[in-house]
């Protein structure tokens, strides 16, 4: 009985697999599914039973949705990536698993590749409500949902590198949740609120080029011009100074270096941890 | 193999300039007291931590530079390790046997196999969250037997086990010399790593005392322990007289009618021994030396070091 171990991509599946029936058997992934289902059943619900109706544009309706998408994600990143690496540690499992013949690298990968799949699937269920929902109360829907869904895929894989990286320099998976959560939901987008009544555009901000998800089918038509200061429409929103919106392409780039930095950072720092 | 093995945390020295070699088929009790770096070594021979000087080595292979070759046939339990707790038995020996390269057939053999023999057969598709801390640490045994290596590396692999469990394991231990595997434990236990090692080395604050043979460590220290075992229970005159004896350090009574005889002299002292026992009127149903005392010798070269 002597073999020799398999490739470093054959133990990435392993370990991606092995993550994931963690998700299903620990209720994680039931657990944000249910989220997101009640989610867009407020989104759908209440304007009814409150009596307002939904609005009668049709680009108006999903944009209300996608206002959301930004929370689902950071609650994947938060269930799926902010334990994952710590609890190796704070939990001693990493006592079995890092004896054996794998490099951590590959360890970590097979993590944030379960965890890519299961955040995936979150989001792409909520966009296909959101897509469903359109159909049916309006007979059409707006093709940006489309280019909103692939933004949405990009920003949820460079939060869940960021996750990873937090995972892997927090010393308790209590600790990095709440790190995670707060982080992507309050702290950086109150950073990007205070730079934009600076007159600063956050364009480097993750949590500022992840609002292109929403804002894509909000803002004009010629979407690279919408750069830099524009008129109030902060206020609009009830924020009465200038407001830098995002452009589709250096949100992309800033989103993918996110993604590399983080999730280099993320390796190097699980390489160099001690058990 | 270690060579020039070498640890700082901060300011302080775990291990300090550590080589030792182990042989094929030797298995060797890793002693010393708490904090003398035995952990640190197995963490390092285990790719868990990484050294500050010096190298590593399994079967040849750097284990700081290419981790996943080194382990590729070396078994190892390290601390008690804990395990997914959603997943059952069966479930994580599968895990980790995939990791190894082995096939579908191989795991579910030797899983059937290796359960059966640390006794968790019955808890084979139970969840391991609702485990005792003794049959993680049997889990842990079984998941380093799994792949058959050639070098096992466990740390106090007796730890957290009832009297039984321990039997058990030792008996497995016992078994793996047998079939020519190279065994490196740490252990607590000196009675422990005398009944089952052949070699043992002694580390103090990082540093390797000794290493050799346990026959040979016996003439380090010539103390010996004799059990004796008498028909009647020796009267407080006749344990007086004993403790007079020529050589005789200290004399325990372990139950009424078992004496343990702290005992410095060669053979034929203790021959001489023997008769003056006889003529003390102790009528022995048994003479047992117990070989060297390791307990001693391990005590006397710990002093000796930190002089």
């Amino acid at each position: 009985m002597k073999s020799s171990p398999p490739s470093d991509s054959e133990q990435l599946h392993m370990v991606a697999r092995y993550e994931l029936l963690k998700y299903l058997r620990g209720q994680r992934l039931f657990g944000i599914l249910i989220i997101t289902a009640f989610i867009a059943w407020l989104m759908l619900a209440l304007p009814p039973l409150i009596g307002r109706g939904y609005p009668s544009d049709v680009r108006t309706f999903p944009s209300t949705f996608l206002n959301f998408v930004s929370i689902l994600i950071v609650l994947s990143a938060t269930f799926f990536g902010s334990d994952a690496i710590v609890s190796e540690f704070q939990q001693r499992t990493g006592y079995a698993l890092f004896p054996s013949p794998i490099r951590r690298r590959i360890i970590l990968l097979g993590k944030y590749l379960a965890s890519a799949l299961s955040s995936l699937l979150v989001v792409s269920v909520y966009y296909i409500i959101i897509i469903v929902s359109a159909q049916a109360i309006y007979g059409t829907f707006p093709g940006e949902l489309f280019l909103s869904y692939y933004l949405a895929v990009v920003y949820m894989l460079s939060i869940l590198a960021f996750a990873f990286f937090l995972s892997s320099v927090m010393k308790g998976s209590t600790g990095s949740a709440v790190l995670t959560f707060f982080l992507f939901q309050m702290i950086l987008p109150i950073i990007d609120v205070v730079l934009n009544s600076a007159d600063i555009d956050p364009w480097f901000s993750i949590t500022h080029a992840g609002s292109i998800i929403s804002s894509i089918l909000t803002m004009p038509p010629a979407m690279g011009e919408a750069r830099g200061p524009m008129q109030p429409t902060g206020a609009a929103v009830g924020i009465p100074y200038p407001l830098y919106i995002p452009e589709v392409l250096s949100s992309l780039i800033v989103m993918v270096n996110y993604i590399a930095i983080t999730l280099l950072a993320a390796i190097r720092v699980f390489e160099r941890r001690e058990l | 193999m270690t060579e020039n093995l070498g640890k700082v945390y901060n300011s302080f020295v775990a291990l300090d300039n550590l080589n030792l070699r182990v042989a094929t088929g030797v298995i060797l009790g890793f002693l010393g007291p708490n904090g003398a770096g035995k952990t640190t070594t197995i963490k390092i021979l285990t790719a868990l931590i990484k050294p500050t000087g010096g190298k590593a080595y399994l079967n040849g292979i750097d284990v700081t530079s290419n981790p996943k070759a080194a382990l590729s046939d070396v078994g190892a339990v390290v601390e008690t390790p804990e395990f997914y707790s959603y997943l059952t038995p069966n479930e994580m020996l599968s895990y980790l046997g995939e990791l190894r390269g082995m096939s579908s057939n191989e795991i579910s053999e030797g899983s059937r196999k290796i359960l059966d023999e640390v006794k968790l057969t019955e808890w084979a598709d139970k969840p391991i969250g609702s485990f005792s801390r003794g049959m993680k640490q049997r889990l842990a045994l079984a998941q380093a037997l799994l792949h058959d290596p050639m070098i096992l590396i466990l740390d106090e692999p007796t730890s957290g086990l009832d009297p039984r469990g321990m039997h058990e394991v030792r008996e497995i231990i016992k078994i793996l010399k047998e079939k020519g595997k190279t065994v490196f434990m740490s252990s607590h236990l000196l009675s422990e790593v005398q009944e089952i090692c052949d070699t043992v080395a002694l580390l103090d604050r990082g540093r390797l005392i000794v290493c050799d043979k346990i026959e040979n460590l016996s003439k380090i220290s010539p103390v010996k322990k004799i059990q004796v075992q008498a028909l009647v229970a020796p009267t407080d005159s006749q344990l007086d007289r004993i403790r007079r004896l020529t050589g005789v350090r200290s004399v325990e009574q372990t139950g009424s009618q078992v004496l343990l005889i702290e005992f410095e002299g060669d053979e034929g002292s203790m021959a001489e021994l023997h008769h003056s026992l006889l003529g003390l009127g102790v009528k022995m149903t048994s003479f047992k030396p117990t070989g060297a005392d390791l307990e001693g010798m391990y005590l006397e070269m710990i002093a000796e070091s930190a002089r």
